[in-house]
């Protein structure tokens, strides 16, 4: 099966549309035993906070791999670097630790 | 219970998001022929997942502190400023705007096509 590769740059005009499937994210809000109910339309912020989440991270590290002798490649390192470098991703040194 | 027996049978493709569109969301902000290593992207896949937690989370602290049990898109907003990506917040009410639009032209021409 070929795999559509194609890269998503962020949007330009507003689409009121999400890349990530929604139902898997209302599926790992669900998980959090201190959760009730999550509205739909809330999901869909959280989806596409999602996906913007994604993009900054990807930009942060990229930041990192270019400090320095400057690289093509982003590596695990960059996002460790990333995540001690941005108060904003401390929540991510369990899952990213150096 | 119904619900927590429900909570117990998801499987990890349920909570896992597919990773060939956080692959594409990233190349989407990188210069092209930029590469990302394969545990790179595992460890984007699994801070995605971590940070839908990190939000709902916050999220429903204002749902909780409003005595309200279902989280609203407000309280995502709000919470936007509490785990300080408050610069994430003018584009996803620009698309909730949108959003909300489609849902609701949606759900007219589908209550105008049962009053046919």
């Amino acid at each position: 099966m070929p795999y559509n590769t194609t890269a998503i740059p962020p949007r330009k005009e507003v689409t009121g549309q999400t890349q990530l499937p929604l139902s898997r994210v209302k599926k790992i809000v669900a998980q959090d035993q201190d959760i009730n109910i999550c509205s739909n339309n809330a999901a869909f912020v959280i989806t596409l906070a999602t996906e913007m989440f994604i993009q900054y991270l990807a930009g942060e590290s990229f930041t990192m791999a270019k400090l320095g002798k400057p690289r093509r490649n982003i590596q695990y390192k960059d996002l460790a670097a990333a995540v001690s470098h941005h108060d904003n991703l401390e929540f991510l040194e369990d899952v990213i630790p150096k | 219970r119904k619900d927590s027996a429900s909570k117990d049978n998801v499987t990890i493709e349920d909570v896992t998001l597919p990773k060939s569109i956080i692959m594409r969301l990233a190349k989407g902000v990188l210069p092209p022929n930029t590469q990302i290593q394969a545990n790179a992207i595992l460890a984007m896949s699994k801070s995605a997942t971590v940070f839908i937690n990190h939000l709902a989370n916050a999220a429903n602290e204002h749902t909780q502190n409003s005595n309200k049990k279902t989280i609203m898109p407000a309280d995502v907003f709000a919470a936007l400023d509490d785990i300080e990506f408050p610069f994430f917040r003018e584009r996803l009410e620009a698309e909730f705007k949108k959003f909300n639009e489609t849902q609701t032209t949606k759900r007219n021409t589908y209550r105008r096509k049962v009053a046919a």
